[in-house]
């Protein structure tokens, strides 16, 4: 009886609640037992990760006042052992069919830092009722920290994490060090390297006199643009002009932050990390348009206009052949995307099927144009210099743009990696294998940053091969030929891997393959015959 | 019609591209044709002219006759000879040959009875004091005593350019700021 009486009072004060807050629906669910119609459908996601939120899908949670919570009982299988483990989440109720509940460092340091594989019951424990699903769930708790945690080696793998402030500190001294020195350096040495090959694609040498090789050339050039006058349009606009070379390489700077450099080495392994690249290279835009129009100089503030235009339209084409591939590899995530694709060349993203192949190309024209780089490199040639958004920057500030640009490459070939060649992965060694060990996520990003730098060759050899195009050819280019070009791989790409069975998935990928090394070979059978009838000797030392 | 010009647009761009990323491949793989002038030459820089470069003139002052040929038939009159008596022997005490005049047409050498005076394969004269290209090739107060024309063909003479080559370089010394 009190027991009836315990469950009714409640149930009737809800009621009121409701009808008193014109809430004609919770009034009609307020007459039905909770446990009823409450049920658990999924839990998702299967693979739990350090900065994912568990949801839980199902029906009928209703809006209860108190602390919902979501236990976990059952067993851990890390690597051979078996644990018992018996931990609760705060959740947080979305609406009727949702629950979340975002991962917390006490249940990493519950679980441990190699995760592991749960078999158990999950229960949702609401305030008034609670309801259960039995799950196998994968955690897998591992991000930057853990790797440098099994790198470095100071602390044993089962260990419970550092202290919170020797976490920040690890963070923020790492991301300094990517984001200031590797890409000061890089782009002090890409100046260098383009200037060696552009030599030798030329027949000449490339400096050669300032350090062994010339290898010092780029840090003389830095120190005479740092000795510079520091020339301000008088006309101009102060302080627009002092802060327009920063924009473009904060867009380049932040594009950095989300690059998985290795299997765990990304600054910050984003969810939607492509869309967050897209995103953050506007402000390229903004800073040449700031440079233009700072200037003071009518021809300079068309030339920003030209580029402008050029960097906004190229980036559609560009985003298009990047949803082709998001569409292959399921998520915005650039380790999701890596982690579908595998070593070997076959299982690249490139060769997956022959829309992807296309993408490659439309990706990697699009971000050529992006790039300021030739054949549309208008806004900033040489020999069009004088109507260009950087016609009044000298010294230094002149030099930040083209650090923005060198800079770029590298974002440039990055991109490309992890979107189409397959990121980090080593060929033959399975995802799960080389989170095991640190040698091979070494090595990892070693294959990244090769094949990073193969494609910042390759972007460079274009520059000395290719004439520059006119801003209406470019134009032209991006909304007659890739636009449409985009569109149309997107649509295919989505229907062939949605609905193709998988035995022609693989034929086509064999096929596709074997097209890429014949085209490979044929490149180099024609560089060979090239090189018997011409009079300089074959000489592929580039130490002259 | 419009998918036709596409199809074509691309597969044109894309092959001219292909064979022309083949052509500066294959220039990258090949030997750079840049002489490193002046130090990392492969042979002497003066070695590799031919052998009749009609660059600065020198003369070897032991097989002059002091028959003044040279001077009339410069068209410029760039080169002087002193010639005196002194104790009724007649000889030379200044030959100078100004170089920054010379036009290195060669028309002194031809009338030139033992070849003292000739053109050598030199040429790297360039200074900042234009007294340096007087190249005197009798010393200050030597009194020579012309050669002896049949006996001078048989006298050997030092290399092409070695003369030349040291008046220059002690004319440099001599105008050197410390």
């Amino acid at each position: 009886m009190s027991l009836t009486l315990g469950l009714l009072v409640p149930k009737i004060a809800l009621v009121l609640e409701a009808f008193m807050r014109h809430k004609i629906l919770l009034f009609l669910f307020a007459f039905v037992p909770f446990g009823a119609l409450a049920q658990i459908d999924r839990v998702m996601p299967d693979v739990l990760r350090l900065n994912s939120t568990i949801v839980v899908h199902g029906n009928g949670f209703k809006d209860e006042k108190g602390q919902w919570n979501l236990v976990f009982s059952g067993t851990l299988h890390v690597a051979n052992e078996e644990k018992k483990v018996s931990f609760s989440l705060p959740l947080v109720r979305v609406n009727n069919k949702e629950l979340r509940a975002p991962l917390t460092r006490e249940f990493v340091d519950n679980i441990g830092l190699d995760g592991g594989v749960f078999e158990g019951v999950v229960k949702v424990v609401a305030p008034s009722a609670s309801f259960e699903k039995q799950v196998k769930l994968t955690i897998f708790p591992k991000d930057i920290l853990w790797a440098l945690v099994k790198i470095v080696g100071f602390a044993s793998p089962t260990s419970t994490l550092p202290p919170l402030w020797a976490l920040i500190v690890a963070y923020v001294i790492l991301a300094l060090f990517i984001l200031l020195a590797v890409f000061s350096l890089f782009a002090g040495v890409a100046s260098y390297a383009e200037r060696r090959i552009a030599g030798r694609m030329q027949n000449r040498i490339g400096p050669n006199r300032v350090g062994p090789q010339g290898f010092f050339q780029w840090i003389a050039d830095g120190v005479k643009c740092l000795l510079k006058e520091d020339f301000i349009p008088p006309k101009g606009l102060r302080l627009l002009f002092r802060v327009g070379p920063y924009f473009p390489m904060i867009g380049v700077v932040l594009t950095l932050v989300t690059l998985p450099f290795g299997q765990f080495l990304a600054v910050s392994d984003l969810n939607v990390g492509v869309y967050y690249v897209f995103a953050v290279t506007g402000f390229t835009v903004v800073g040449i348009l700031i440079g233009g129009f700072a200037s003071a100089n009518k021809w300079a503030l068309l030339g920003a206009f030209r580029s402008a235009a050029q960097i906004v339209s190229y980036e559609i084409p560009s985003g298009l052949a990047v949803a082709t591939i998001v569409v292959v590899a399921g998520s915005l995530g650039f380790s999701t995307i890596i982690e579908r694709q595998g070593g070997f060349p076959w299982e690249w993203f490139l060769f997956n099927d022959p829309f992807t192949f296309m993408a490659f190309f439309l990706f990697f024209v699009a971000s050529l144009a992006e790039g300021n780089r030739t054949p549309f490199d208008l806004p900033e040639a040489e020999s069009e210099l004088v109507a260009g958004y950087n016609t009044e920057y000298s010294g230094m500030r002149f030099v930040f743009y083209l650090f923005a640009e060198w800079g770029n490459l590298y974002i440039m070939g990055a991109l490309v990696t992890a979107l189409f060649l397959g990121g980090w992965q080593i060929p033959g060694v399975s995802y799960a294998v080389q989170a095991q060990s640190p040698w091979l996520i070494v090595l990892g990003w070693l294959i990244f940053t090769l094949k990073a730098l193969f494609i910042v060759f390759v972007v460079i050899w274009l520059r000395w091969t290719l004439p520059r195009i006119r801003i209406d050819q470019l134009m032209v280019l991006c909304w007659v030929y890739l636009v449409p070009a985009g569109c149309i791989l997107l649509l295919g790409s989505a229907l062939f891997n949605g609905f193709a069975p998988s035995a022609v998935k693989v034929i086509v990928k064999a096929l596709m393959t074997l097209f890429g090394a014949l085209v490979v070979f044929a490149f180099f059978h024609k560089t060979y015959k090239t090189l018997k009838q011409g009079y300089l000797e074959f000489y592929p030392n580039p130490f002259v | 019609m419009g998918i036709k010009r596409f199809i074509r647009g691309t597969y044109q761009s894309a092959k001219t591209i292909y064979e022309g990323m083949v052509v500066t491949f294959a220039n990258f793989l090949r030997k750079p044709i840049t002489i490193q002038y002046p130090d990392r030459t492969e042979k002497p820089v003066v070695e590799m002219l031919p052998e009749r470069y009609r660059g600065i003139l020198e003369v070897d002052i032991n097989i002059c006759t002091a028959c003044k040929l040279c001077e009339n038939a410069c068209p410029i009159g760039c080169i002087f000879i002193g010639i005196e008596k002194r104790d009724k022997v007649r000889g030379m005490t200044e030959f100078a040959i100004d170089v920054g005049k010379c036009m290195f047409c060669g028309l002194c050498c031809e009338p030139c009875p033992t070849g003292a005076i000739r053109m050598t394969r030199e040429f790297e004269g360039a200074t900042d004091n234009l007294d340096n290209l007087v190249l005197r090739f009798i010393k200050d107060g030597d009194f020579i005593e012309p050669a002896k024309a049949k006996a001078a063909l048989e006298t050997p003479t030092p290399p092409r350019g070695k003369i030349a080559r040291e008046v220059l370089s002690q004319n440099l010394e001599k105008t050197a700021v410390a």
